[in-house]
C-alpha cells in the first residue's frame, strides 16, 4: 500500500506544491511527522505544516486535533492569520482533545472521513512517543481515503514512527526589511524520507504564490539539528 | 518646528467630521500650527465659521480654506485649495456643477469636471493613484502633491516610504497630512456615534466600521515632524503650499449689484429722486426740518458706504410686491429709516412716537444694513420667483439654514447607536417638553426605565450634550435672499433645494453676515395674508376701502379692547402670557404697543427688566435714571432698558465699550456655545460699569440682558414695525370682529389658536356663525349679511356696543371640513355656480360617447380619464338622471341651462364628479343642510352611490340604479352625538358645547361653570370642568405647566405646579375633559386656578355618542400636540436664574411665552398643516 | 391573548402590562391586559400616550407570529375533543362539536371544561355554543348567554352589536354613522338598499349567524382516516407509559387497517399535557406495517433522537395515534431500514462532538471587531454555517491594508517585561515565560483603541511585530498610551510563523 502511495515525489516542472523548491511534492495519503526543533520554535512548525496541510487539503475540509494543554502553551490558531498560509479557515475544524489517547482517536475517525482532506494532531508527548503501532494505524486510515495526515511534535523525537517523512523546523531570522521582519523564514531539515533522500534548508514563505522558496543568500548558516535542546537554553538565561 | 494641517474635515462634513470648525481653528492655535486648511467633503460650508473664529480672536495662524473633493466615479479624494480669488470662484463653481447634478444634499462630481476647473487651485492627492496623478500634474502643473499620512495603522513606515516612492515616480511633492476628523482625541465616541448614525447601526455592531484608533486628531508640529522623520520634507511641503495660498475669504466682499434706474447718472441719485418724491407724499403738508435733516443724514451715510443699490433692491421688490396686491413689510434697523418710510418699504412713520433713530448704519460698524421684508405668507414664492427671474439663478440664491441636532433629535440619534429600543427613546424624548435643549433629566430616564446613573446612561447623555448644535444638514433659509453683481456661483456654491424652482447658497445668514455680503429677507407673514384677506372683506363687504397706513391711528376703543386682554388672534399680543401683561401695562398709544411686543422676550425677563418697567408704568415706583448720560437712552422707557439697541448703548456709553465692541459681544453671544468667550466680556463691561459709577447689580442685570438678547434679541427697530400690525389687527378686531376672524380663519394655519376657539371668541362678540354648506359656503370663510353684532355681544365685551360695526354673519367654509382637499372644495364652488361656462362643454362629441357603448367597459373609461375631466351629465330642474343608460345624453349635452345650486346630494356628485368619498367627507361634516339632508340622511344617500369610489369611476358611465328605493326612515341622530361628528369632521361644533350636555352631572358633583369665576373672590377653592385647550411647560418655569379648559361658558386658565402634576400626569397628558380643583388668584383682572386634583371625565364624553366621543379642542400651541423646536431655554437657564424665578411666581404665565419667542417672532406656521 | 401568553412566561406584577406594535408610522397598544385596561389604557392609543400616562407600564413589542403560532397551540389542544377544529384569527378558535359534545357529558358540560381547562392555563376564555359559526361567535364575544339554542337565534342576536356579525369594522362604522347599532335593527331592513349601501356580505353575514345561510368550518389539519386515542384519568410521565400506550393504540389501529388490508406508511402521536401544551411526535416508514411492536420500536428511536427530550411536565392526560397516510399493506412485515446519509463530514462532526463535546469540536468565525480577541470567534462546528463572518473580514482586510496577524493567538495577553524606547516604540528587550528576547527587527505600532461603550473596556493598545534575533516572530503590545498612561504594561499576545 505505500508503495501505492509515495508520500513524497520527486517534483518535476508541472509540479506545484509549497516545496517545490527542495525539489518534491507531497503526496497525499500518508503519514507526515513535523517536529518544532524546540518549543519556542513551535510556531514556525505550525506554519510549516499548516502551509503543507492546506495544500494538500485543496478544497476538502483540514482537521487541527490538539491537545489542550499545547493550546494553553502555544495559543490557538487564530483565524484572521491562517490565509497567509493558504488555510481558508471556513474549511479549518479545531478539535481539542483532553489526552493524546483522545488525539489519536480522533484524528483516526477524521482520516476515514471523505469530506476531510487533512487531519493535524499536534502531539506534547516527547518521552514516550506515540509508538509504532498507533502511527501505522494512522498512516493506514490515511491511505484509505486519500487523506494526508501530519503529527506535529513539540520537539524532535528518535522514537520510531510509521510516518513517511519527518521534518524538524526551526524559527530562522527573517531576511531585514527597512521597516520590521520580513516574510518568515524557516530552518528545515528532513531527517527521514522513505522515499528520497534527506536534506536541509532555510526556506522563506511566499504567502502570494502560497509556497516555500529557498531563502536567498543565507544570511546566517542554519543551526545543527542536532539535540541541543536550545530551548532549555534560553529558558536559562 | 513648523507644519501646516492641510486635510483638516469638520462637522460640516456631516456625520463624519467630529469637531466644529470653531473648534478645530482654536486647537490648531493652541497647537502652535503655523496654519490649518479646511476641507469638508464636496462643500465649503463650515469655512465661514473657522474664518470668524480665526477673526474673532485674533489668531495668528494661517486659515486656508478649501474643499475635499470626494467623486462619483472611484477617483480618489482630493483636496482642493485656491490660490487666490479666482480660484476661489472655480473651485465653487466646480462644486455647484456637482450639487446641481444632484438631489438637495448630495454632490456629484466626475474628475473630468476637475480636470476642466483645476486654474488657480492647489491640489493634494490622497492616494498614490499614478495615472491620476500624471493626468493632474498635466492639467495642473506644478500644483498637485501626494499627501501620506501616519495614521498608527502598524506599517505605517513601510506604507510612508511606498508613497514617498510613488511621488517621486509621479513626480510630485509628498506632502504631511493626519486627515483630521476631530479636533482632540477625546472625540472619538462622538466620532464613532456619527459612524453609527450614518451607518444606521448601533455602537456594538459597527464593528470594523468605527475606526480601529483615535488618530486622526490635531497634532502639534513637533509629533508631525517626528511622525514624517523619514520624510522631512513632507512637513516642509505643507508650509510651501501654505505660502502659495493667498487667497482670503475677506476677498469675498461687498459685491451688490447695481441697480440702474434709468435717467439717473448713479443709483444714489435715483434713490434721492424716488425718497423725496416718496416723501412729498408722506409729508403733503411738506417737509419739516427734523425729516430734511434726517434724510440728509441717511443719505449722506449711504452714499458712504454705497449702500444706495441695495435700497433700490429692497424698494423695486417691495414696488414689485404692491403691484401684485401683495401685502408687505420692511422691518429692521435699516427699515425704520426715514428713506425707507419715504421708499414705502416701512409704513411706520419713524416721527410717529418719537422713534427717530440717531444711527440705522454704523460708519464704525462693517455690517450691512438689515431689511427684512414681511410678505403675506401665501403669496411669498411670487416675490422668490420674481427675484429668480430677475437676477437669474447665478446671481440670487436663498441663504442656507443649517439644522442641527437639538434635544430630540440628539437623543433619538443617539439612543438608537446605543440599541435603546424605540419605545424607550419614545418616553425620554416625549418627556423633554418643548424640545428641549438637550439635558435629560434623571427622573425623565427613570420613568423611561433607565438607571440615570449607569454607565451606560451617562455616556448617552454626554454624548448628546456634545451632538446637540452639531450641523445635521443644509436647508434653505425661510427667505434670506442674496444678491451680487458677479456670478453668485464665483462666490458661494449653489445647490438645490427640497422644493422644485428652489436654489440656495452654502452659507446661512451668519456666514454671510460675517463676509459682508448683503442679503434681503424675503419673509411670509401670517398676518399680513390674514390682513389683507380682511381688507378684501372689508371692501367687499363694508365698502371700505382699508391699508395699513390707512386704518385711523390712535384709536382709543382699540387700546381699550386691548387693556381689557381682549386680543384673541390679534397679532403679537394673543398669546397667555401678553394677554395678562395687557391689563398691566394698559396701553394708551402706539409705542406702548411697541414696548408690549418687546417685553415678554428673554431679554428683558433675564435681565430682571420687567417688574421695574411694569411698577413704574403703574406709578408704584418714580422713574429714575441710573445717570445722566443714560436718560437719553433710557427716557423712552421710563428709565429700564426693554430693547437691544439700548443694551447694546449701555455697553457703549456706560460700559465703555466700542461701538464695534458692542456688536461684536452681541454676535458672541449668538455663537455662545461654540466659542466660549463670554466671560471676558462680562467682565470687561462690568469693570467698565464699575469705574464709571453704576452700581455692581445694575451692571450685572445689563449684562444678563444683553445675554438673554444673544439669540433671541428683540430691537426696537422691530418691534416698531410689529407694533403696527398689532395695532392695525386690533383695530379689525375692535370694529370689525366678524372680518377679523373670517380673514384670521382664511389665513391658518397661523398665531396661537385654533378654528374652534376663534369661532368661540367671535360669537361672543355677537357676530353670527353659520355652518359650511354645499349651497352656501365658498372655500374660504365668507360674510352674509346677518344681524348686528353691537346687539348680541356677550356681557363681557359690552363696553365694545359702540365699537363695533359689524351687520354680518360669518359663513365658514368648506376649508374647515377636515379631509376634504382644498381642489375638491373648489370644485363644488365652481361647479355649483358656473357649470356650463366651462370651455369643453362643446368637446365631448356623441362619438365618443357612443364608443363608450361600443367598447364599453373599463378601458374607454380610463381612456377618456386620460383626456381632461369629461363633462358630467347636466340635470334639468329636479329630474334626476335618466335610469335608462345614456339614453337622456344627447339632450343633456345640448343643454345650456345655468344652475345655481344642488338641489340634491346626487346632483352634487354628478355634477362635480367627485369621488363618494370625498362626498361622504361633506356629509360627514354636515355641509347638505340647504338640502334638508341631517348628518344621517346623506350619509345614508351618499352610500348609495356606488362604493368603488376613485376617480376612474365617473359617473357618465354608470348605469343608475334602475329600481326606485323604498324610503328608509332614519333614526335622528342625538343632539350630542352631532356635537361629537362636529368635532371630528369640523374641529368644532356651531350646536352646543359638549361640556353643556354634561352640565346636570357636573352640577351634581359641585363643579361650577367657568363664567363663574369672574364673581369669585381671590383666594377661594373652586372646582372647574372643561374640555382641554391648551398645555404648556415652558422649562423657565421649573416644570409648571399652563393649561387651558374651556367649558360651554367661559375658558378657564390653569396653573399645575409640577408637584401636582407628578400626581396627575396621565390625565394632564391624556385626558380630554377634565375637572380641577383648586384656589382661586386674581390680579388686575387676570384669573387662574391653581390646581390642587385633577380628575379625568373624558369617559363622560364618550357617553354623548355611541363608540367614543372622539372631541379634540386642542388649540395650535398646545405643546403635547405640537412639540417646540427651537428652544431658548438653554440661554435663559445660564443667566439670572433668581430674577427669573421670582418674576415667574409673580407671573408665571409669562413663562409661557418664554419657550416660543422663536416661534412667535418669526411668525412663521410652526408647522404645516397636515393635509390629509 | 397577547397579553396572556406575556403574562404566562414571566413573573407577573401589578403593572400594566401591554403588547404594542407599528400602525401607520405610530407605535400603538394592539393588546392589553386587564389591569391596564382598568388603568384607562386602549387599544389603538398610542405607546407614548400610554407611557406618559402609566410610566411604570410594562410594553412588550407584539410578535405576530408567536400569537399566530399561539393560536395553533391551543387549536391543537382542541382537538381532545374534536378532530374538526379551525383557527379564527386573531383569538378565536372554532369547534365543530356535533356528534361528539356526548362524550364530554353534552354541549353545556363540554363547554364548561373546556373554558375550565383553558382559564387554568392562564388564559382569558369565552366560550359561545350555538347552531351557526356566527352565532357562537357572537355569543362568545358579545352575548351574556354562552349558549344559544336552536332556532332562537334571532332573540338571541339581536341586542348585539353590529360587530358580532363577523363583519369589517369599517362596515360597522358606516353602519353605525346612519343609525343601525344592534343587529335587530338590521334584521327587518329592507336589503335591496342594505345590500346596495354596504355590500352582499353584510347580509350573508347576516344570514349566515341567523342560520338562513350554511357556512362549513374548515378544518385546520386533515382528519385522519385512522384514529385511536386514549385518555388517562391519572396523567401519565414516563416515557415508557407513553411507549406502552403508543403499542396499545397501535394494536387498536392494526386491526382495523387489517380490514381493509392496509398498513401505516406515515403516523403521529399526538400527546395532550395537562397545562394544555400538544406534543406531535411524526415517524414514517419505508413500507406500509401494521405491527404494534415496530410501532413501539420506531416510537423508542424517535423520543431517543428527539432534539428536545420529551417534556412530559405535570404528565400527560389525552394521547391519540393518527395515522396519517394508509397504504395497501402486503401480509408480511420487513424490518426496519434506517440508513440514511447526509454529508460524511456532518457525520464525522457529530461523531466527535458526541465524543468530546460540541465545545471541543469548533470553527471559527470571524467577528465584527477591531480587537484582535474579538475579532475571531470559537463556535461550535454543529452550529449550521458558522462561518459566514470571514468575507467581511477579507474585504476589510483587503480595504484597509490590515497589517499581518499572527498564526497563533494566546488563549490570554500575557504579561512581560520590556525595555523600549519611547514614545511609541518597540522594546529593545523582553522577557516572556522567563527567557530574554532580544529584538531584531520590529514594525508598528498598529494602534488599537477599546470599546469605550463598554463598561469593562481596557487601555488603548499599541501592537509591534517583533522578531527576535533567533527568528522567532511575536505579536507583542504596550497597553496604555504614553498620553494616557505614563506606566504602560506591556503583554505577549500571538506568535508569527
Amino acid at each position: 500500500m505505500e508503495a501505492a502511495h509515495p508520500s513524497l515525489a520527486p517534483a518535476r516542472d508541472s509540479d506545484t506544491g509549497p516545496l517545490r523548491c527542495c525539489g518534491c511534492v507531497l503526496v497525499p495519503g500518508a503519514l507526515h511527522e513535523v517536529a518544532a526543533r524546540s518549543e519556542s520554535a513551535s510556531a514556525a512548525a505550525s506554519g510549516f505544516v499548516l502551509a503543507l496541510a492546506a495544500w494538500a487539503a485543496g478544497p476538502r475540509a483540514t482537521l487541527w486535533i490538539a491537545e489542550e494543554m499545547a493550546l494553553a502553551e502555544n495559543g490557538a490558531l487564530y483565524g484572521p492569520g491562517l490565509e497567509s498560509f493558504g488555510l481558508q479557515p471556513e474549511h479549518l475544524i479545531r478539535v481539542a482533545v483532553a489526552h493524546e489517547r483522545e488525539a489519536l482517536w480522533a484524528m483516526e475517525e477524521a482520516l476515514r472521513c471523505r469530506g476531510v482532506g487533512a487531519v493535524i494532531g499536534e502531539i506534547r508527548g516527547t518521552d514516550r512517543g506515540i509508538g509504532l503501532t498507533a502511527s501505522r494505524r494512522l498512516a493506514l486510515a490515511a491511505g484509505h481515503d486519500g487523506a494526508t495526515a501530519f503529527l506535529l511534535r513539540a520537539s524532535p523525537s528518535d522514537a520510531p514512527v510509521a510516518a513517511a517523512t519527518r521534518w524538524i523546523v526551526g524559527a530562522a531570522p527573517s531576511a531585514a526589511k527597512a521597516h520590521g521582519p520580513g516574510p518568515p523564514r524557516l530552518a528545515v531539515h528532513l531527517t527521514r524520507n522513505r522515499r528520497g533522500s534527506q536534506g536541509s534548508w532555510v526556506l522563506e514563505w511566499n504567502s502570494v504564490e502560497q509556497r516555500f522558496d529557498l531563502a536567498a543568500a543565507d544570511r546566517q548558516p542554519v543551526a545543527e539539528a542536532d539535540g541541543d535542546r536550545p530551548h532549555r537554553t534560553a529558558a536559562s538565561v | 518646528m513648523r507644519y501646516v494641517e492641510f486635510a483638516c474635515t469638520s462637522n460640516f462634513s456631516f456625520l463624519r467630521g467630529a469637531s466644529h470648525p470653531e473648534e478645530l481653528m482654536a486647537q490648531a492655535a493652541t497647537l502652535g500650527l503655523s496654519g490649518l486648511g479646511l476641507c469638508d467633503r464636496n462643500s465649503v460650508a463650515g469655512v465661514v465659521r473657522a474664518h470668524v473664529a480665526k477673526r474673532e480672536q485674533n489668531m495668528t495662524l494661517r486659515y486656508h480654506p478649501g474643499a475635499r473633493l470626494v467623486f462619483a466615479d472611484g477617483t480618489p479624494d482630493i483636496l482642493a485649495y485656491p490660490r487666490d480669488r479666482a480660484g476661489w470662484g472655480r473651485l465653487t463653481r466646480l462644486l455647484t456643477l456637482g450639487n446641481l447634478r444632484a438631489e438637495k444634499g448630495d454632490c456629484i462630481l466626475y474628475v473630468d469636471d476637475l480636470l476642466a476647473h483645476s486654474d488657480g487651485l492647489e491640489f493634494i492627492v490622497m492616494e498614490g493613484a499614478a495615472r491620476l496623478l500624471a493626468q493632474l500634474r498635466e492639467a495642473a502643473p506644478g500644483r498637485v502633491r501626494l499627501a501620506a499620512s501616519m495614521l498608527y495603522r502598524g506599517d505605517d513606515r513601510a506604507r510612508l516610504a511606498k508613497r514617498a516612492e510613488q511621488a517621486r515616480a509621479a513626480q510630485v511633492p509628498l506632502i504631511a497630512v493626519n486627515d483630521v476628523h476631530f479636533h482632540h482625541p477625546d472625540r472619538r465616541p462622538l466620532a464613532d456615534l456619527l459612524t453609527c448614525i450614518r451607518e444606521k447601526t448601533t455602537i456594538d455592531r459597527a464593528g470594523r466600521r468605527l475606526a480601529a484608533n483615535a488618530e486622526r486628531h490635531l497634532k502639534p508640529p513637533i509629533e508631525m515632524a517626528r511622525l514624517f522623520r523619514d520624510y522631512p520634507e513632507a512637513i516642509a511641503e505643507t508650509l510651501r503650499l501654505s505660502d502659495a495660498l493667498t487667497f482670503s475669504l475677506d476677498e469675498l466682499k461687498y459685491e451688490y449689484p447695481d441697480e440702474q434706474v434709468k435717467g439717473f447718472a448713479s443709483p444714489q441719485e435715483a434713490l434721492e429722486h424716488l425718497a423725496l418724491k416718496g416723501a412729498a407724499r408722506r409729508y403733503p403738508a411738506g417737509l419739516d426740518d427734523t425729516i430734511k435733516q434726517s434724510l440728509a443724514h441717511e443719505f449722506s451715510l449711504i452714499a458712504q458706504r454705497h449702500y444706495a443699490p441695495y435700497f433700490l433692491t429692497v424698494h423695486d421688490i417691495v414696488q414689485y410686491a404692491r403691484s401684485r396686491g401683495i401685502l408687505c413689510q420692511g422691518r429692521g434697523s435699516a427699515a425704520n429709516s426715514t428713506v425707507c418710510y419715504c421708499l414705502g418699504i416701512t409704513e411706520v412713520d419713524p416721527v410717529r412716537g418719537g422713534l427717530l433713530f440717531e444711527r440705522f448704519i454704523s460708519t464704525e460698524r462693517q455690517e450691512p444694513p438689515d431689511i427684512d421684508v414681511d410678505f403675506e405668507h401665501e403669496r411669498r414664492e411670487e416675490v422668490i420667483q420674481y427675484i429668480y427671474d430677475k437676477y437669474g439663478r447665478e446671481r440670487a440664491g436663498i441663504a442656507a439654514t443649517v439644522i442641527s441636532y437639538r434635544g430630540r433629535s440628539a437623543v433619538r440619534e443617539v439612543g438608537k447607536a446605543f440599541g435603546l429600543s424605540d419605545d424607550v427613546i419614545g418616553a425620554v424624548t416625549s418627556s423633554i417638553w418643548g424640545g428641549g435643549g438637550g439635558r435629560l433629566r434623571d427622573n425623565d430616564l427613570r420613568r423611561a426605565g433607565l438607571d440615570a446613573h449607569s454607565n451606560t446612561v451617562r455616556k448617552i447623555q454626554a454624548l448628546v450634550d456634545e451632538i446637540v448644535s452639531f450641523p445635521r444638514h443644509l436647508s434653505q433659509h425661510v427667505g434670506g435672499f442674496v444678491i451680487t453683481r458677479s456670478r453668485l456661483d464665483e462666490v458661494v456654491p449653489i445647490g438645490n433645494g427640497a422644493m422644485d424652482d428652489r436654489t440656495f447658497v452654502e452659507w446661512n445668514k451668519d456666514d454671510l453676515d460675517a463676509l459682508g455680503i448683503l442679503k434681503i429677507d424675503v419673509l411670509g407673514l401670517g398676518m399680513l395674508s390674514c390682513l389683507r384677506k380682511a381688507f378684501d372683506l372689508v371692501e367687499k363687504d363694508y365698502g371700505e376701502r382699508l391699508t395699513l397706513s390707512s386704518i385711523p391711528a390712535e384709536d382709543p376703543a382699540v387700546y381699550r379692547m386691548l387693556s381689557r386682554a381682549d386680543s384673541l388672534g390679534v397679532f403679537q399680543v394673543e398669546s397667555r402670557a401678553q394677554m395678562s401683561m395687557l391689563p398691566r401695562l394698559r396701553p394708551e398709544k402706539f409705542y406702548d404697543l411697541v414696548i408690549e411686543v418687546a417685553i415678554v422676550r428673554p431679554g428683558p425677563i433675564q435681565g430682571d427688566m420687567v417688574h421695574p418697567y411694569l411698577r413704574r408704568k403703574q406709578g408704584l415706583e418714580p422713574v429714575s435714571y441710573p445717570s445722566k448720560e443714560l436718560e437719553v437712552v433710557l427716557s423712552k422707557t421710563m428709565g429700564v432698558p426693554l430693547f437691544q439697541e439700548q443694551a447694546m448703548k449701555i455697553a457703549i456709553v456706560a460700559g465703555g465699550f466700542t461701538p464695534g465692541e458692542a456688536d461684536k459681544l452681541r454676535r458672541a453671544m449668538a455663537t455662545f456655545k461654540r466659542t466660549g468667550t463670554i466671560g471676558t466680556f462680562r467682565d470687561k463691561m462690568v469693570k467698565g460699569m464699575l469705574e464709571r459709577g453704576y452700581p455692581r447689580e445694575f451692571a450685572e442685570r445689563c449684562f444678563g440682558q444683553i445675554e438673554g438678547f444673544g439669540e433671541y434679541g428683540f430691537p426696537e427697530s422691530h418691534a416698531a414695525s410689529f407694533a403696527l400690525l398689532v395695532y392695525a389687527s386690533a383695530w379689525l378686531k375692535c370694529h370689525y370682529p366678524d372680518v377679523f376672524a373670517a380673514a384670521l380663519l382664511n389665513a391658518q394655519p397661523m398665531g396661537f389658536y385654533a378654528p374652534a376657539q376663534i369661532v368661540r371668541d367671535v360669537r361672543e362678540h355677537g357676530v353670527e356663525v353659520r355652518p359650511p354648506d354645499v349651497n352656501f359656503s365658498d372655500y374660504e370663510a365668507t360674510l352674509e349679511p346677518g344681524p348686528a353684532a353691537a346687539g348680541r355681544l356677550h356681557e363681557l365685551h359690552r363696553d365694545m356696543a359702540g365699537d363695533i360695526r359689524t351687520t354680518h354673519a360669518i359663513r365658514l367654509g368648506l376649508r374647515e371640513i377636515k379631509g376634504l382637499s382644498e381642489e375638491d372644495a373648489k370644485l363644488i364652488v365652481a361647479r355649483r355656480s358656473s357649470f356650463f361656462t366651462s370651455p369643453l362643454a362643446g368637446k365631448v362629441d356623441q362619438r365618443r360617447l357612443a364608443g363608450v357603448d361600443r367598447v364599453g367597459g373599463k378601458q374607454q373609461t380610463s381612456a377618456l380619464a386620460s383626456t381632461p375631466l369629461p363633462i358630467p351629465p347636466p340635470t334639468k330642474g329636479r329630474s334626476r338622471p335618466s335610469s335608462t343608460g345614456y339614453g337622456g345624453r344627447k339632450e343633456c349635452v345640448a343643454s345650456t341651462e345655468q344652475v345655481i345650486s344642488y338641489d340634491s346630494l346626487r346632483d352634487l356628485w354628478l355634477r362635480t364628479g367627485l369621488a363618494p368619498r370625498v362626498i361622504e367627507r361633506l356629509a360627514d361634516a354636515d355641509a347638505f343642510g340647504s338640502l334638508g339632508l341631517s348628518r344621517r340622511d346623506a350619509l345614508w344617500a351618499v352610500k348609495a352611490l356606488q362604493r368603488s369610489g376613485d376617480h376612474e369611476d365617473l359617473p357618465l358611465f354608470r348605469v343608475p340604479a334602475a329600481r326606485r328605493e323604498p324610503d328608509v326612515a332614519l333614526t335622528p341622530m342625538p343632539i350630542g352625538e352631532e356635537v361629537v361628528n362636529d368635532y371630528r369632521f369640523l374641529r368644532l361644533s356651531l350646536r352646543a358645547h359638549p361640556s353643556s350636555f354634561l352640565r346636570a352631572d357636573l352640577a351634581r358633583r359641585n363643579i361650577a361653570a367657568n363664567d363663574t369665576l369672574r364673581a369669585t373672590r381671590n383666594g377661594a377653592w373652586v372646582r372647574v370642568s372643561g374640555l382641554i385647550t391648551v398645555r404648556q411647560r415652558p422649562g423657565t418655569a421649573k416644570g409648571v405647566i399652563f393649561m387651558t379648559i374651556e367649558d360651554e361658558t367661559a375658558i378657564a386658565n390653569i396653573i399645575v405646579w409640577p408637584k401636582t402634576f407628578e400626581r396627575f400626569r396621565p390625565i394632564v397628558l391624556g385626558a380630554r375633559f377634565v375637572v380641577v380643583s383648586g384656589r382661586m388668584q386674581s390680579e388686575s383682572g387676570v384669573i387662574h386656578v391653581v390646581a390642587d386634583r385633577l380628575e379625568d371625565l373624558t369617559p363622560l364624553l364618550a357617553r354623548l355618542a355611541e363608540g367614543g366621543a372622539d372631541i379634540d379642542a386642542l388649540g395650535r400651541c398646545d405643546e403635547v400636540r405640537r412639540p417646540v423646536q427651537d428652544d431658548p431655554r438653554d440661554i435663559l437657564m445660564r443667566g439670572s436664574r433668581r430674577a427669573l424665578v421670582s418674576l415667574l411666581q409673580d407671573m408665571p404665565e409669562l413663562a409661557a411665552d418664554l419657550d416660543i419667542p422663536a416661534r412667535a417672532s418669526r411668525h412663521v406656521p410652526a408647522k404645516k398643516r397636515r393635509t390629509s | 391573548m397577547a397579553t396572556d401568553r406575556i403574562a404566562r412566561r414571566q413573573a407577573s406584577d401589578a403593572r400594566p402590562l401591554v403588547v404594542c406594535g407599528k400602525r401607520g408610522n405610530a407605535e400603538e397598544l394592539v393588546a392589553i391586559d386587564a389591569t391596564a385596561e382598568q388603568r384607562g389604557l386602549r387599544i389603538a392609543m398610542t405607546l407614548a400616550q400610554a407611557r406618559a400616562m402609566h410610566p411604570e407600564l410594562v410594553a412588550v413589542e407584539e410578535d405576530a407570529a408567536a400569537d399566530a403560532h399561539l393560536l395553533e397551540k391551543i387549536a391543537d389542544w382542541c382537538r381532545r375533543y374534536t378532530p374538526l377544529t379551525a383557527l379564527d384569527p386573531p383569538d378565536g378558535v372554532l369547534l365543530d362539536i356535533a356528534g361528539c359534545a356526548h362524550l364530554f357529558g353534552g354541549e353545556a358540560a363540554l363547554a364548561e371544561d373546556l373554558a375550565a381547562r383553558v382559564a387554568g392555563f392562564g388564559f382569558a376564555v369565552r366560550v359561545g355554543v350555538a347552531d351557526t359559526i356566527g352565532a357562537a361567535w357572537a355569543a362568545a364575544r358579545f352575548s351574556p348567554m354562552a349558549s344559544i339554542t336552536p332556532g332562537a337565534e334571532r332573540e338571541a342576536l339581536a341586542p348585539l352589536p353590529l360587530k358580532a356579525l363577523r363583519i369589517a369594522e369599517e362596515t360597522a362604522a358606516d353602519l353605525r354613522r346612519v343609525g343601525f347599532k344592534r343587529i335587530g335593527d338590521l334584521i327587518d331592513m329592507a336589503r335591496a338598499p342594505l345590500a346596495a349601501r354596504f355590500g352582499e356580505a353584510l347580509l350573508r353575514q347576516l344570514d349566515r349567524a341567523l342560520g338562513l345561510e350554511r357556512e362549513p368550518l374548515q378544518p385546520r389539519l386533515p382528519v385522519a382516516p385512522y384514529v385511536a386515542e386514549q385518555p388517562f384519568p391519572e396523567p401519565i410521565t414516563r416515557e415508557e407509559d407513553v411507549l406502552a400506550v403508543a403499542e396499545r393504540l397501535a394494536h387498536r389501529l392494526s386491526a382495523m387497517l387489517e380490514r381493509r388490508g392496509e398498513g401505516m406508511r406515515r403516523i403521529e402521536l399526538e400527546l395532550f399535557r395537562t397545562d394544555g401544551q400538544v406534543s406531535h411526535i411524526a415517524t414514517s416508514m419505508s413500507r406500509p406495517i401494521r405491527d404494534a411492536h415496530a410501532v413501539r420500536a420506531l416510537f423508542n428511536e424517535r423520543l431517543a433522537a428527539l432534539a428536545d427530550p420529551l417534556d412530559p411536565g405535570f404528565g400527560f392526560d389525552l394521547a391519540r395515534l393518527n395515522v396519517i397516510a394508509a397504504e395497501p399493506c402486503p401480509p408480511q412485515q420487513t424490518a426496519l431500514d434506517q440508513s440514511h446519509d447526509d454529508g460524511e463530514l456532518d457525520r464525522l462532526v457529530d461523531r466527535l462532538s458526541a465524543r468530546l463535546g460540541a465545545r471541543r469540536v469548533t470553527q471559527l468565525n470571524a467577528q465584527d471587531s477591531h480587537i484582535p480577541e474579538l475579532a475571531a470567534m470559537n463556535v461550535p462546528a454543529q452550529a449550521v454555517g458558522a462561518a459566514h463572518g470571514w468575507p467581511a473580514f477579507r474585504c476589510f482586510r483587503d480595504a484597509v491594508a490590515l497589517s499581518p496577524r499572527p498564526l497563533r493567538l494566546l488563549t490570554r495577553p500575557e504579561p512581560i517585561e520590556a525595555i523600549a524606547s519611547v514614545p511609541d516604540g518597540p522594546p529593545l528587550r523582553f522577557r516572556w515565560r522567563r527567557a530574554l528576547h532580544e529584538v531584531a527587527s520590529a514594525e508598528g505600532p498598529e494602534r488599537i483603541e477599546s470599546a469605550w461603550w463598554s463598561d469593562d473596556a481596557g487601555p488603548a493598545r499599541d501592537y509591534f511585530r517583533v522578531e527576535d534575533g533567533a527568528g522567532h516572530r511575536f505579536w507583542i503590545f504596550r497597553a496604555g498610551l504614553y498620553r494616557d498612561t505614563v506606566t504602560p504594561s506591556w503583554f505577549l499576545h500571538g506568535l508569527f510563523a
